[in-house]
């Protein structure tokens, strides 16, 4: 039997004045996975953490999370939530101790405070005055703040923002910790590269709609298979071209001049310096380019750049 | 629960800044100061040489002064977080919105309730230390009243504060009241009459007139301290005799905080 999804988004559309931030964004995370959410900034990602932590109506549509509407029961499923927004600030007069003492007094949990502290590495500072918090240091410290209480799920808005690759790293490290105790992680971030080394699926967000959604796996056995052959050539002639285009696997063939740029989905480059060759064309070069994640990235979230 | 949290948090923040500071060593300085004044001139400089007491030539100034601190108080509260964004973190958390801005207003009464008391014990001593006779029941319940009307103005800006999104306009709309209510109330009150007596001729009586006039919150401060100093009010009291003055003071406490939360509560926290 199916359970009750971790976060759903149902037809969910938020404009603001003749602005469209999000369109029709559909999206269901189960329980016990890890998410990541993925596009450039501007794409609507924050704008769909704000609907989901009630900061935010919606214009058109619902949103819920752990089956609370994210409008009506928003104080209520917030007591089940781990958050780390974005564009907040600190308390400059409280210490770190006592930002994580609001975080467990407003959740009615007591923690071990200092074990938390040593978990996200501001141990040391934790009596100090977090104003004088460096911007890593001040991450780590909400990221704590929404540890407390051990949610069932974890909201992270581009959580690595500020943080030195190590200070990502141990990060991610607690959040496969996290998950592993059961806990369901829903992060955005703009690098696909902090996404890849945790996520269980991932989805992209380009121009507020969601233009692709897999499995890391799928995503890269998706890129794996396909390829960019790039022949030089004495002469192109219009039967070497139809050769190439009807060998299978090839899904696109353009010339220009003595030069043929072959896609393929799959299947070999050896069958298509052999089919041109069989043409009597006479082959003087090629190369060849895997595309890499970081290229599907650009090409599902490019509408978005262009229109920025 | 919410409310306690909530109500610390903002505590433990405003209470270590020098802003608040200040605003306590200001209050001692002025009752201290007021005390020696009127100590050697036997009454406060604006104040009536009528005025038996401390307590009574203190009426005025603090008619004045409590709204202003009231207001500088109350209007940070909702609207400085909302635009630093430390709202956000507190919003993450579960509590509602009502229940933060209800939770800072108990903060800041607290707060001003604070300083006028470290102030007012301020006076007292100095009253004693300078010679001067003091009635403690009459200074007492007249501190005591002038710090409901300091709470009322420190609700009406957490309710302005909740109210907008703003760091400029809270400020100005508060001061605006203070403004209005001390300089502008007697303009406010013909005008709204003269009008009303063109669209419905005869019908504006002098109770009414008296209604308008009763429902400035200075004036109510001003009417219910009058009947615990042993000075002639200064102005009719119709209406009865201390209920109504109560009343308003209660309204313009309640109403402008409802009006925030419910503003806050339709609010795009972005």
């Amino acid at each position: 039997m199916p359970s009750t999804p971790a976060i759903e988004f149902r037809d969910l559309s938020k404009r603001f004045g003749d602005i469209t931030a999000l369109q029709d964004l559909s999206l269901t995370i189960e329980q016990g996975e890890v998410y990541g959410f993925l596009g450039p900034n501007g794409a609507g990602k924050s704008t769909a953490i704000n609907i989901l932590l009630g900061f935010l109506p919606p214009t058109e549509g619902q949103a819920t999370v752990l089956g609370y509407d994210t409008q009506s029961e928003s104080t209520t499923l917030r007591n089940h939530l781990g958050v780390l927004p974005d564009n907040y600030q600190i308390y400059t007069q409280l210490t770190g101790r006592e930002h994580l003492e609001l975080a467990a007094d407003s959740k009615g949990v007591d923690p071990d405070l200092d074990r938390l502290l040593e978990r996200v590495g501001i141990r040391e500072a934790a009596d100090r005055k977090a104003g004088g918090y460096s911007k890593g240091m001040t991450q780590r410290l909400v990221f704590g703040m929404a540890l407390v209480g051990d949610p069932d799920l974890l909201i992270l808005d581009e959580p690595s923002s500020g943080l030195d690759p190590n200070g990502a790293k141990e990060m991610r490290e607690i959040i496969l910790d996290e998950n592993d105790r059961g806990t369901t992680v829903f992060f955005s971030s703009h690098i696909l590269s902090q996404v890849e080394a945790v996520c269980d699926r991932v989805g992209i967000l380009g121009d507020g709609k969601l233009t692709a959604e897999d499995t890391i796996q799928g995503l890269r056995n998706q890129v794996e298979t396909e390829s960019t052959l790039t022949v030089t050539v004495d002469s192109i002639t219009d039967e070497s071209v139809t050769a190439v285009r009807s060998l299978t696997g090839v899904s696109d063939v353009h010339a220009d001049r003595n030069q043929l740029t072959v896609h393929l989905d799959e299947g070999s480059k050896t069958a298509v310096i052999q089919a041109l060759e069989s043409t009597g064309v006479d082959v003087r070069d090629f190369t060849t380019e895997e595309e890499s994640l970081e290229d599907l990235f650009s090409l599902y979230t490019e509408s978005e750049v262009q229109s920025t | 629960m919410s409310l306690r949290v909530v109500t610390k948090a903002d505590l433990l923040q405003t209470v270590r800044s020098w802003r608040l500071l200040g605003l306590g060593v200001a209050s001692v300085f002025f009752f201290a100061g007021a005390a020696a004044i009127f100590t050697v001139l036997g009454r406060l400089p604006g104040g009536n040489s009528g005025d038996v007491s401390y307590a009574a030539a203190l009426v005025s100034p603090l008619g004045l002064l409590f709204p202003l601190i009231g207001i500088l108080i109350g209007y940070p509260a909702i609207v400085s977080e909302r635009v630093s964004g430390t709202i956000r973190i507190l919003l993450s958390l579960p509590h509602s919105r009502r229940e933060v801005v209800i939770g800072k207003l108990l903060s800041r009464v607290a707060l001003a309730l604070g300083i006028t008391l470290a102030g007012a014990t301020a006076g007292y001593v100095s009253l004693i230390l300078f010679g001067s006779s003091v009635r403690a029941i009459e200074y007492a319940l007249v501190i005591v009243l002038a710090m409901s009307l300091q709470a009322t103005f420190v609700a009406i800006s957490t309710g302005l504060s909740a109210g907008s999104s703003s760091k400029t306009t809270v400020p100005a709309a508060g001061l605006g009241t203070v403004v209005l209510f001390t300089m502008l109330w007697g303009i406010v009150v013909r005008s709204i009459e003269g009008l009303l007596s063109i669209l419905w001729t005869g019908i504006v009586g002098d109770s009414f007139t008296e209604f308008l006039y009763g429902v400035n919150p200075i004036l109510a401060f001003s009417r219910l301290t009058s009947l615990v100093t042993s000075v002639e009010s200064r102005t009719r009291m119709p209406w009865g005799g201390w209920w109504f003055p109560v009343l308003v003071l209660l309204g313009w406490f309640s109403i402008p905080v409802l009006i925030g939360i419910w503003r806050f509560e339709q609010a795009e926290i972005t």
